[in-house]
């Protein structure tokens, strides 16, 4: 066709337009005559011209994105057809985002409404999941409730409530008249700003209210639909709705993406409003001239269109139509305006508004400084507490509302005393940090999640939603793994704190598990603490009453830490709490106001209860929280009130249709949730979607008000329930069939949970569960296999004397092999705890039944040991490497009590340990097992340094030959082994940095490679103390040294605390507590079972001798060591070298304290002098400085200045080649009296220095200790 | 670039341009060009995931974005309206263009021509933009003053009246042509077979 054809057809088509319909085919056939092309042409043409009449008449032409795939378009051709749950009655509309259905919910039992959604990408499901959930939980009256949402291959679609109603405009229009059009405007307005407000307050910003989302039902309730679904931030303007139709209720910025923000909401509200006073939008006109003309001019007020309006809602309307999102009135804003109008047509559940925040100044600047050190880059941890009800969380929550506008990651739990489930403390900081990951993209994810997440994912399944279930390596460790897990963890929190400021904030932590402690603990400990802002909440009544609970948050030393005390509020401040929560009419009634502030004693929490009592006419006297809570339950519908009582009764988090179904009822249970909600009565919880009571008080006065039969029951018909649907765990049903009275099922639950517990390695809550499982069960058979499960979950949380215990219960129960192998464990566990006669008591009989015989004295000890080491030099150390299968279980039996000895005896009696040693290394190479003989070689290694009596070998050859025989199996733990051995043969002979490094690397590889190596740990982590107070290093020491200290005493391990707190007492000393360190000598002495002169008392006597020189009383520190001189003759004592310098020394430093000028101290001095003779011999570099010291004190208290200086110099130059600096700093002190001038002055200085940074409180007495016997 | 000219500069241009200023005409478009060119790109991208969008709006938004609107009148409006809708269609098919190459075959990018019609991007209604672009191309060769209007409303999301004003002509004369017009491209677009095939 050319374009003079073109030209002519087009001429002829607007002809036929122009003649009536009926008179086209002649004038066509009049125009084209014969030529019958273009006569087709036309015919053609017309009719399509004639098709496209009513089309495009407004063009707008629309693209996909490229955030829809071309299949999505395919999926949404095709109608929804129903599932087996969901059967479509009909469509009722449909929209950009898909098409809404009514369908009958066959589980539900009723119609709701269900929206198809287009196929999106993956990153859109998870974002629109998340916010499904954050929405699904979102209970109001004024929000359409959400249900269910389906995502799987055929379908994609959400149900929610189904509203029967008329939209907003169309109801308020429904008046004739103006007045009863205003009023209706008014009431339903009160509701819509009510929803707004609570979608606002989650962070939820609607983005397009307009009267078709706003629908009120028959009875008046406004519902506001189509919230924050299916939509991304920002976007809301290309949204089918707004394209298709007009911006007409869209505010000015939207239109630009400019600083979209909650305001724009109130735009919308405004632009609705006004539609129904006046009858039309704001504006009117195309797509485009709207939206320009709301960005140049305001509209006619309502009131000029429509006279009659009110004056005071044309107003709000026009604050509400604000060009300027600044300038638009703000949610409070409006709230206040309308209550101003309009309060009291309502029903009186919300005339009392949500509790306000009143004063709390200072808590909440420390809030900040904490929060500001976290954004530095440093850690801190902030304790808020206080009594019930003072209002821990209402300021913990204020203070996070005021981050909302820096970009902050928030991850919150709550603990419940009726939940035990495991790190329960963290389980909701894991929920809300698995919802962060799960908004975040592919790609950002990816880059966050660390190596070894996927462990993570297995301790907590709801992280394998966001991609964390990769497979993972079976570990057979599980310590192994649940150290990789935390790691893992810490690193994810690191990398995200990297990114932007985290605060974690644990409430009620009260009620926390000693796991979720330790996590916490270890994510902030030094070197390397993670800038985080830790809040825990906790309530100081239960701090009080529960020590354990007070020492474990003492323990908690979270980078720098914060506390702070919530007290009562003050009169002003309860006047203006009073007044943000009673409507004016009621407010006015001062007297009443007065009652309430006396009868809350300035408690916030019941400040509240008492204004909602108020409100509904409550008592005119000073009622308890009891009474006014009977009485608000007393109002409430059966079946509310039967609602809350079982909440109440269950003690934790429900699933809301659990508890609606245990109370016998069918059927929808959101209006009824909705309803206690509002009312203050319940709460969300945390972990999703759930419900809770809104506060512990109330729970408690509720589960009080039940009669324990009712409680019984309720518990009973809840664990049927949930057994019915199976979709709770063994913990939770454990409480139920407990409180139910069902002894059989309590227990198997509780071994179930137990079994639970120590997969994940809370070993603790493992203990508590079997515990409980023990106490329930009847069947003995079973009762003796849970014996033996709390047998090994006690050893495996290292607390040895209760494993002991259950070891021994457990092998009554037991017969033959296994009863003799829980015998020797139980007798290993005793050794290891520190009950040494008992232990060996018991180990005695253990080995009368396998012919060993176990030395008596310790000189046949060391015969003993002398024999072996010869008779092991002159066979060597091949062997012929056999399977286990081919042993003898005699012989391994052997070798493994030998082992118990060994380990149990190591360090309060090393001659025999080192004996028994060398038995179990020959045994086990004549049996030939690789690993056995790799685990004594190692031990050999450290006892050939401690006990040098015929030992040839050097101990490195023997550590080299221990690793290659671990093999891959053993590897790590062997590794630990010969690392702990190498540290304490370095400790011995003076090589601190070697014994301190060997050390660190031993307590690494226990604590992430092995398990239930309580007494491994004790000896690598003790060495390392050692070797850092010898070097000088007080102030690191006392860091670990409290902690662990703290750890011993609870855990009932008395060798360790023993050990602690009388080696270390230098750190005590340090601290100017010389008589807590005594007292805790005596203590940790008097819990040990072992009596007469042995090593720990041993230990106790050089703990008191230095507390007597510090306190400066020196003839007490001498008698006590002249009291015990013959003792320490005995080869215990004599024949571990390092025993031998200490034992020396004290006697030397003591008699040189006491010793008095002139003549009459010349035999004391002679003494020393003795003592240093004997140093003498032992030519260690960490010995010899000792004896030059001595030599210069002898010099100094005969006046000869000069030796003294030069024995000092001397002195200095030897401790710190042997890396010795406090002792070199103690030296420096004492010279610098002795040299005059500057160089007296830098010695000074730089011993004050050194002292002061290491925390030495009392130079002066310390050096009493240190170096006595110098004029002061 | 763009950044450095200001609303009252460029809309001194419009104004330029609109008293005969070539110059004027040769600075304004590649302004214009850019700045739809950097909104639909936006829009267009992943961060900005949205189900449809209206073009209309990106073209609005460069024009409220550019100009210093106290300082436009009516008829410079219909000037920047009828350079941004061909510049629009420009940018949508360089768009459309590399759709094509990454996706290879099929639809490469469906447009709907109105959104009252409440049938989703898919199916008889949706349309693909390289088709709308050769359609609109045959439109040229036969009928100029229809292709234009055409260009104007739909990629310009100008009304009748305002495509008059651009065009220079009166309302009534617009109206008809674009009774015929959208007949024409309604018929080439739904698919008869004989007409779209190449000759």
């Amino acid at each position: 066709m050319t374009s003079a054809e073109y030209a002519r057809l087009k001429e002829i088509v607007a002809g036929a337009l122009g003649c009536p319909d009926a008179d086209r085919p002649a004038y066509l056939a009049t125009q084209c005559g014969a030529d019958t092309t273009i006569r087709v042409e036309a015919e053609s043409l017309l009719a399509s011209v004639l098709r496209a009449a009513p089309l495009y008449e407004d063009p707008t032409l629309l693209i996909a994105g490229d955030g829809v795939t071309l299949d999505a378009f395919e999926q949404l051709g095709n109608a929804f057809e129903g599932t087996a749950r969901y059967v479509v009655r009909r469509r009722i509309g449909e929209g950009g985002m898909g098409i809404v259905y009514e369908v009958d919910d066959r589980e539900r039992g009723q119609a709701v409404a269900l929206k198809t959604l287009r196929r999106w990408s993956g990153d859109d499901i998870y974002r629109l999941k998340r916010e499904f959930r954050s929405l699904a939980d979102v209970a109001h009256p004024n929000l359409v409730s959400l249900y269910d949402l389906v995502i799987d291959d055929d379908a994609c679609f959400f149900t929610m409530e189904l509203v029967h109603g008329t939209t907003f405009v169309d109801y308020v229009r429904q008046e004739p008249s103006a007045t009863a059009r205003a009023a209706r405007a008014r009431e339903a307005l009160v509701q819509l700003i009510e929803g707004v407000l609570e979608l606002h307050r989650r962070g939820i910003r609607h983005g397009d209210i307009k009267p078709s989302n706003v629908l009120v039902s028959a009875a008046g309730r406004v519902v506001l639909l189509d919230f924050g679904l299916a939509t991304n931030v920002g976007q809301r303007e290309f949204i089918n709705g707004q394209v298709a139709g007009t911006p007409a209720y869209l505010s000015p910025e939207q239109s630009f993406d400019a600083n979209v923000s909650t305001a724009s909401d109130w735009y919308s509200v405004g632009a609705t409003l006004y539609h129904a006073l006046t009858g039309t939008p704001p504006f009117v006109g195309t797509p485009r001239e709207v939206i320009e003309r709301k960005m140049l001019v305001d509209p006619e007020p309502a009131a000029t269109i429509a006279p009659e309006t009110p004056d005071e809602l044309s107003e709000l309307c026009m604050a509400l139509l604000r060009r300027d999102p600044a300038l638009r009135l703000s949610g409070r804003e409006v709230r206040a305006r309308v209550s101003a109008v309009e309060l009291g047509t309502v029903d009186s559940g919300s005339t009392v508004s949500a509790p306000g925040f009143v004063g709390r100044a200072d808590a909440l600047n420390t809030l900040r400084a904490a929060f500001e050190m976290a954004r530095a880059g440093r850690s801190a941890s902030v304790m808020v507490h206080g009594p019930s009800g003072i209002g821990k969380s209402a300021l913990v929550q204020h203070f996070i509302d005021t981050l909302a506008n820096e970009r902050v990651l928030v991850l919150r739990s709550r603990c419940h005393e009726h939940e035990a489930i495991p790190y329960k403390a963290l389980d909701g900081v894991i929920d809300s940090l698995a919802g962060h990951l799960r908004a975040l993209p592919q790609a950002e994810r990816v880059a966050l999640v660390p190596r070894d997440a996927a462990a993570l994912g297995r301790l907590f399944p709801v992280l394998r939603t966001i991609g964390l279930n990769e497979d993972v390596q079976d570990e057979a460790d599980p310590i192994a793994f649940r150290r990789k897990a935390f790691t893992a963890f810490r690193a994810l929190l690191g990398r995200l704190a990297e990114r932007q400021p985290v605060v974690v904030d644990i409430d009620d932590f009260h009620w926390a598990d000693v796991d979720s402690i330790t996590w916490l603990t270890e994510l902030l400990r030094p070197p390397s603490p993670l800038s985080l802002l830790v809040v825990l909440s906790f309530r100081s009544e239960e701090f009080e009453a529960k020590p354990f609970l007070r020492s474990v948050v003492e323990r908690i030393d979270i980078g720098t830490r914060f506390s702070v005390p919530l007290f009562p509020l003050s009169p002003t401040e309860i006047d203006q709490l009073i007044g943000s929560l009673l409507p004016v009419r009621i407010g006015a009634a001062s007297l009443q106001r007065a009652a309430i502030a006396h009868a809350s004693g300035g408690n916030p929490f019941l400040i509240d209860a008492l204004a909602r009592d108020a409100v509904s006419g409550g008592s005119r006297g000073e009622p308890t929280l009891d009474e006014m809570l009977t009485r608000r339950l007393d109002v409430l519908p059966p079946e509310s009130r039967a609602f809350l009582e079982a909440l109440a009764v269950c003690g934790r988090p429900m699933l809301p249709a659990r508890v609606f179904e245990a109370c016998g009822y069918r059927g929808d249970e959101r209006p009824l949730v909705a309803r206690l909600r509002s009312a203050h009565l319940v709460r969300n919880s945390r972990s999703a979607d759930r419900v809770e009571m809104y506060h512990d008080r109330v729970r408690e006065v509720l589960a009080a008000r039940v009669a324990p039969d009712a409680a019984r029951q309720i518990h009973a018909v809840m664990a049927r329930v949930l057994v019915a649907h199976g979709d709770d765990d063994p913990e939770a049903l454990f409480e139920h069939h407990r409180a139910a009275g069902h002894t059989e099922l309590a227990a198997i639950a509780a071994a179930a949970a137990g079994g639970k517990a120590s997969a994940v390695l809370a070993f603790d809550l493992a203990v508590t569960f079997y515990r409980e499982a023990l106490a329930l069960e009847q069947d003995s058979a079973q009762r003796a296999r849970r014996v033996a499960d709390l047998a090994k979950a006690l050893e495996k949380a290292g607390r040895p004397i209760e494993a002991a215990t259950a070891y021994l219960d457990a092998a009554q129960r037991a017969h033959g092999d296994d009863q003799i192998d829980r015998r020797r464990k139980a007798a290993e566990m005793l050794l290891i705890g520190g009950q040494i006669d008992e232990g060996l008591r018991v180990i005695e009989e253990v080995l009368r039944t396998v012919g060993v015989p176990l030395a008596r004295g310790h000189a046949t000890a060391l015969a003993s040991l002398a024999f072996r080491r010869l008779q092991l030099r002159w066979r060597g150390f091949e062997f012929a490497a056999q399977p286990e299968s081919r042993m003898t279980h005699e012989d391994l039996f052997r070798i493994d009590a030998c082992w118990s000895i060994t380990v149990g005896l190591a360090m309060v009696d090393p001659i025999r340990a080192a004996d028994f040693n060398v038995r179990q290394l020959l045994s086990a190479l004549g049996v030939g097992d690789p690993y056995r003989i790799a685990r004594a070689l190692a031990l050999e290694g450290g006892f050939s340094v401690l006990i040098p009596v015929a030992a040839a070998r050097s101990p490195r050859a023997l550590y080299r030959r221990a690793e290659e025989l671990a093999g891959s199996g053993g590897q790590h733990y062997i590794g630990a082994l010969t690392s702990v051995w190498g540290g304490i043969g370095a400790f011995v002979t003076g090589k601190w940095a070697e014994a301190t490094h060997l050390c660190a690397r031993a307590v690494t590889l226990l604590r992430d490679h092995c398990t239930g190596v309580t007494w491994e740990l004790n000896l690598a982590q003790n060495f390392f103390l050692f070797s850092l107070v010898y070097q000088g290093e007080l102030r690191e020491a006392a860091h670990h040294w409290r902690r662990l200290l703290e750890s011993a005493r609870e855990r009932g391990n008395f060798y360790l605390e023993l050990e602690l707190s009388t080696r270390l007492s230098l750190i005590w000393l340090a601290a100017d507590q010389a008589l807590e360190a005594e007292r805790e000598a005596d203590e940790a002495v008097a819990r040990w079972s072992q009596r007469g002169f042995e090593r720990p008392q041993y230990l106790r006597l050089l703990t008191l001798v230095q507390i007597r020189l510090y306190l400066g009383r020196a003839r007490e520190a001498w008698d006590l060591l002249e009291r015990h001189r013959a003792d320490f003759r005995r080869p215990l004592f004599r024949r571990v070298q390092h025993t031998r310098v200490e034992t020396a020394n004290w006697r030397a430093r003591c008699a040189l304290a006491l010793a008095p000028r002139g003549e009459a101290g010349q035999h004391l001095r002679a003494v020393a002098l003795e003592e240093a003779q004997r140093i003498d011999r032992e030519r260690m570099p960490w010995s010899n400085p000792f004896a030059t010291l001595i030599r210069a004190t002898v010099a100094c208290q005969q006046g000869d200045v000069a030796g003294a200086t030069k024995g000092l110099t001397a002195a200095i130059e030897g401790f710190t080649s042997a890396q010795m600096h406090m002792h070199a700093a103690a030296c420096r002190s004492r010279l610098s009296t002795l040299v005059d001038g500057e160089h007296g002055e830098t010695l000074r200085t730089e011993a004050t220095r050194f002292m002061t940074d290491q925390d030495v409180r009392n130079a002066l007495a310390f050096l009493r200790v240190l170096a006595p016997g110098f004029p002061e | 670039m763009p950044d450095a000219i200001s609303p009252s500069e460029i809309t001194q241009l419009l104004h330029a341009w609109n008293g005969g200023s070539r110059e004027a005409f040769d600075r304004l478009v590649p302004l214009v060009h850019h700045e739809l060119r950097v909104l639909a790109a936006r829009r267009l991208s992943r961060e900005w995931r949205h189900d449809r969008l209206q073009i209309t709006a990106i073209v609005n938004e460069t024009y409220l974005r550019l100009f210093d609107q106290r300082e436009v009148d009516w008829q410079n409006r219909g000037h920047f309206f009828g350079i941004a809708a061909q510049l629009m269609r420009r940018v949508l098919l360089d768009h459309a263009r590399r759709q094509t190459r990454k996706k290879r075959g099929g639809v490469a990018m469906p447009v709907e021509l109105d959104a009252s019609i409440p049938t989703p991007l898919h199916g008889a209604d949706a349309v693909d933009v390289l088709d709308l672009d050769r359609a609109l191309t045959r439109l040229e060769a036969l009928d100029q003053t229809q292709a234009r209007i055409i260009e104007l409303r739909f990629f310009g999301g100008l009304t009748i009246e305002e495509t008059a004003m651009a065009l220079a002509v009166s309302p009534a004369t617009i109206k008809r042509e674009w009774a015929v017009a959208k007949g024409w491209l309604l018929r080439e677009l739904s698919g008869d077979v004989d007409r779209r095939a190449p000759k």
